[in-house]
């Protein structure tokens, strides 16, 4: 497993923490944020920046000068 | 009849044959071999894979349930937001090796990974068996919420048992003659179509009703303080074990591995993942629905239908065609996959292992005969057994989560062996059919299913280690190390 992958890896492992560990700390009625309360607000943002991580995690694996895995193509 | 049910009606059944045509049409005089049928010949391209996977995990639960959960418990459904991105998160990593698996062994189904990295026909079919026994009830809810939104959508005119079996012939005929191939196609405009009603339709409604989205939330805070966090039984516990629970399990369920198989090489399913947490933002609307009915205080006796409802109440009752239409394409699009699923695994791995020598020709025939079969039994059910194997459904993620261990140990673990792979499975399943039947409550709020996943993987554990290795993993690893391009 090269270098590249870990981190590509460690990107994966974002949402899991910003969902499972961090979310439940949002669990309050207000403020409102963009109208929804702040649990709505914060697994919606995370919607998107999951993509985001894992478009890095993407980018990191197949960005031409990596190893192992982009070889594979 | 009057206009507006007439425009409601033409609209579905317009929507319904314009499925049918197009499903029809991506099969048409295509000779199919296995592969073909189960697995699209796996050439699926960025977007056709996309929306195949799109539709398939987003189905009438998400579009109509999700709004129903928020009517009824509130913020809870929060996880169901959630645990999307983390399958998605999880999946972009997992993924690749079981479509290497498929590349290299040919694999089709779910099952033939099991079988292909255990060296074992028995976990194959126990696979196999938990896939189908797990489905079976989660198809037949969809041909239930099938035949509910014809109905509500024709404004009557079809009857739920005139939907079921009208919404069932279409998608057999068009997966019995394309396959997985016309799957895609047919998702392509369900999703399309979710979109747009999601977007331009549902997202409107807390603005008609209240001019904005913190107004509804404001006037929710008064009606019912308690639906804006999570508490008891619904708890953090319960919200993070389910969280946990579905992120894992979600890459079990035996039909997201056709899907898997069929994408053309590594970047399109990794692209593929990147971008699926995106198609999740569309339950928003559908949950703000949810919430806009309770704040309007309104009771409903099913609360399933908060959805159709909020649309009833905010438009012109021909939009409910449109909102039918979208609720047809949102469970064909998802049942059509499962029925497909099934019938790899009844062909692949049970036919063709009690009868090793039934030629490729033979097993696509088999394969379209399951799906007749399928399909049918899961409408007899939803027509004859209505509602009735709810507690079966509840069962499925927890079922199908203890397939989790064998599946992602045997992957990085040397020791792992179809001993601890199987013993660790029908224990997990144990637990959980002992908590949900037995004891009847999550113990320390925590979802039931994680407490057998949790016994499962240390039951795994304890099995590979006081068992040898038998070399399944080098031969394993060996071969899907030189799969690529």
């Amino acid at each position: 497993m090269n270098k590249k992958y870990k981190y590509a890896l460690l990107l994966g492992i974002i949402p899991w923490i910003a969902y499972v560990v961090v979310s439940p700390f949002f669990n309050y009625p207000n403020p409102l944020i963009l109208g929804m309360p702040p649990l709505m607000f914060w697994n919606v943002l995370w919607l998107f920046l999951t993509s985001l991580c894992l478009y890095g995690a993407y980018r990191l694996e197949f960005s031409s000068n990596s190893g192992g895995e982009a070889n594979e193509h | 009849m009057n206009t507006d049910t007439i425009i409601s009606l033409t609209i579905i059944l317009a929507w319904v044959f314009i499925s049918l045509a197009v499903g029809i049409l991506a099969g048409l005089r295509r000779k199919f071999n296995l592969e073909g049928y189960l697995v699209s010949g796996r050439g699926l391209g960025l977007m056709f894979l996309y929306v195949l996977m799109a539709g398939e995990i987003y189905s009438a639960y998400a579009f109509l349930g999700t709004g129903g959960w928020a009517y009824s418990y509130g913020m809870p459904i929060m996880y169901a937001i959630g645990y999307g991105a983390l399958a998605y998160a999880f999946g972009y990593f997992y993924a690749k090796h079981i479509w290497k698996v498929g590349k290299v062994f040919n694999a089709v189904t779910q099952a033939d990974y099991f079988q292909v990295r255990y060296y074992s026909k028995v976990l194959a079919i126990i696979v196999a068996l938990i896939g189908i026994t797990f489905n079976v009830p989660y198809l037949q809810l969809q041909l239930q919420g099938l035949g509910y939104i014809l109905n509500v959508g024709s404004l009557n005119t079809i009857s739920i048992q005139e939907g079921i079996v009208f919404g069932m012939i279409i998608m057999l005929i068009y997966v019995y003659t394309s396959g997985l191939r016309g799957i895609a196609w047919t998702n392509f405009l369900q999703a399309l179509l979710m979109f747009f009603i999601a977007w331009i339709v549902l997202f409107a409604v807390p603005y008609i009703q209240f001019g904005s989205v913190s107004n509804m939330f404001n006037t929710l805070a008064q009606v019912k303080p308690q639906h804006l966090v999570l508490h008891p039984p619904l708890g953090i516990a319960w919200y993070v074990s389910t969280l946990i629970l579905c992120g894992l399990g979600f890459f079990m369920y035996p039909q997201m591995y056709p899907s898997i198989y069929s994408a053309k090489n590594l970047r399109t399913l990794k692209r593929n993942y990147v971008l699926l947490p995106l198609f999740s933002v569309f339950m928003v609307p559908v949950i703000l629905v949810g919430f806009t009915i309770v704040a309007l205080g309104i009771h409903l006796n099913s609360p399933d239908e908060a959805v159709l409802k909020g649309v009833a109440i905010s438009y012109p009752s021909w939009v409910l065609g449109l909102a039918g239409a979208a609720g047809f394409a949102a469970a064909a699009s998802t049942a059509s996959a499962i029925i497909l699923t099934l019938a790899g695994l009844l062909s692949k791995n049970l036919y063709a292992i009690a009868k090793p020598s039934a030629s490729d020709k033979e097993l696509v025939l088999v394969s379209r005969i399951s799906v007749l079969f399928f399909g049918l039994a899961a409408m007899f059910l939803a027509l004859y057994a209505g509602g009735r194997l709810v507690s079966l459904l509840l069962l499925a993620y927890a079922g199908i989560t203890q397939m989790f261990p064998a599946a992602v140990l045997g992957l990085f673990w040397k020791r792992m062996n179809k001993y601890a792979a199987i013993s660790g499975m029908l224990v997990g399943l144990a637990v959980v059919t002992y908590l949900k039947f037995g004891l009847g409550s999550n113990p320390y709020g925590i979802h039931f299913g994680l407490w057998g996943l949790f016994i499962n993987f240390i039951v795994t554990v304890l099995v590979a280690l006081a068992t040898k290795p038998d070399g399944s993993f080098e031969k394993f690893r060996e071969k899907i190390a030189t799969a690529g391009e």
